[in-house]
């Protein structure tokens, strides 16, 4: 049986949709069956960071009206032969799908899938309850600025009234120079400030913006920063990328100068 | 804006949140629960209050560290 993850935030434009897209990637990498739903009806993105538009040829609406099967509505990666889409189409947002009728299209891939990744709506209003509804765990996405938090910890508040196994905290778009320069909060105190146990921090990076979200460079802190997070997930190991370290000491304080001054 | 400020911004504000009344609700409620709680203990800290949504119920917390219990006699009828 997959184990079924909603990657939440409430706030928009935090990164829900690149986690999702790269946590799925990295859990492949893993070896392990990946299935992205995206549940963002009518803002629905998570194909396009996939690059995989242009692949689609049902969505969940046929299915739900039965003119195709699950399997048929499954796109794969461009790349990973076990990573898989199932997108939403373009529904509007207050369609009349369920969570229930979700949660059965889900259940149908169970059996197929080590993991399935559902990409939620911001917000706390249908959408959001419609994705949580069909999950058994949900990882929070929260940037360490103020409005992010202070949704992430609405958010918080309201996946515990679902009783689910767990929820995780990722904190996305972190700033290492600034975080040495005292100018953000570090990831331990926003752990602490959530009361959520922290299980991936991303560092900001140009190349997420260049490659779209997703593949990023392999090379990249982002790649490495995903790779950890994937193993957290799937290992429950409790390793998490420092991003300061490129910032610490004499070459350190170098490389904030530059980006202070760029 | 420096780190601090942030935590101390971000703190009140998820407090605020998280406790889902306002700061006269909470005055009003240790200036009663002092004038209770006078008459069985004797203390001179102010009690610390706090008010946390817990799903859909609430957690009231009250803390207060007492000098002693007055006599059960003493306690007016």
């Amino acid at each position: 049986m997959a184990r079924k993850i909603v990657i939440t935030s409430g706030k928009g434009g935090v990164g829900k949709t690149t986690v999702t897209a790269n946590l799925g990637g990295a859990l492949a990498n893993l070896g392990e069956r990946v299935a992205l739903i995206d549940v963002d009806l009518g803002l629905n993105n998570l194909d396009v960071v996939m690059g995989v538009e242009n692949k689609i040829a049902y969505d969940m609406q046929d299915i739900l009206e039965g003119r195709c099967r699950i399997k048929q509505a499954l796109v794969e990666d461009r790349e990973k032969k076990n990573l898989f889409i199932l997108p939403s189409g373009n529904l509007s947002p207050n369609s009349s799908i369920s969570g229930q009728q979700i949660k059965l299209i889900i259940e149908g891939i169970s059996d197929t899938f080590d993991y399935v990744l559902i990409d939620c709506p911001a917000g706390i209003d249908i959408g959001f309850h419609r994705a949580v509804s069909c999950a058994d765990e949900a990882i929070v996405i929260a940037t360490p600025s103020l409005t992010s938090l202070r949704d992430a910890d609405k958010v918080i508040t309201v996946l515990k009234s679902y009783a689910l196994d767990s929820i995780g905290l990722v904190v996305n778009r972190a700033r290492g120079d600034l975080m040495m320069s005292e100018k953000m909060m570090m990831p331990s105190e926003i752990e602490s400030l959530l009361k959520t146990e922290l299980v991936g921090v991303i560092p900001e990076e140009d190349c997420v913006f260049l490659t779209g979200g997703y593949p990023l460079f392999k090379n990249s802190d982002s790649y490495k920063a995903y790779k950890i997070l994937a193993q957290n997930v799937h290992k429950k190991t409790k390793k998490i990328f420092d991003v300061t370290s490129k910032y610490s000491g004499f070459f350190g304080s170098i490389r904030r100068s530059i980006k202070k001054s760029i | 804006m420096k780190k601090e400020k942030q935590l101390t911004r971000i703190q009140s504000l998820i407090e605020n949140d998280r406790c889902s009344v306002k700061d006269d609700f909470t005055n009003l409620l240790i200036v009663d629960l002092i004038k209770t709680l006078k008459e069985y203990f004797d203390f001179n800290d102010i009690p610390k209050v706090s008010v946390e949504r817990k799903g859909d119920r609430h957690l009231l917390d009250i803390s207060l560290l007492v000098i002693n219990a007055k006599k059960f006699s003493s306690i007016p009828k």
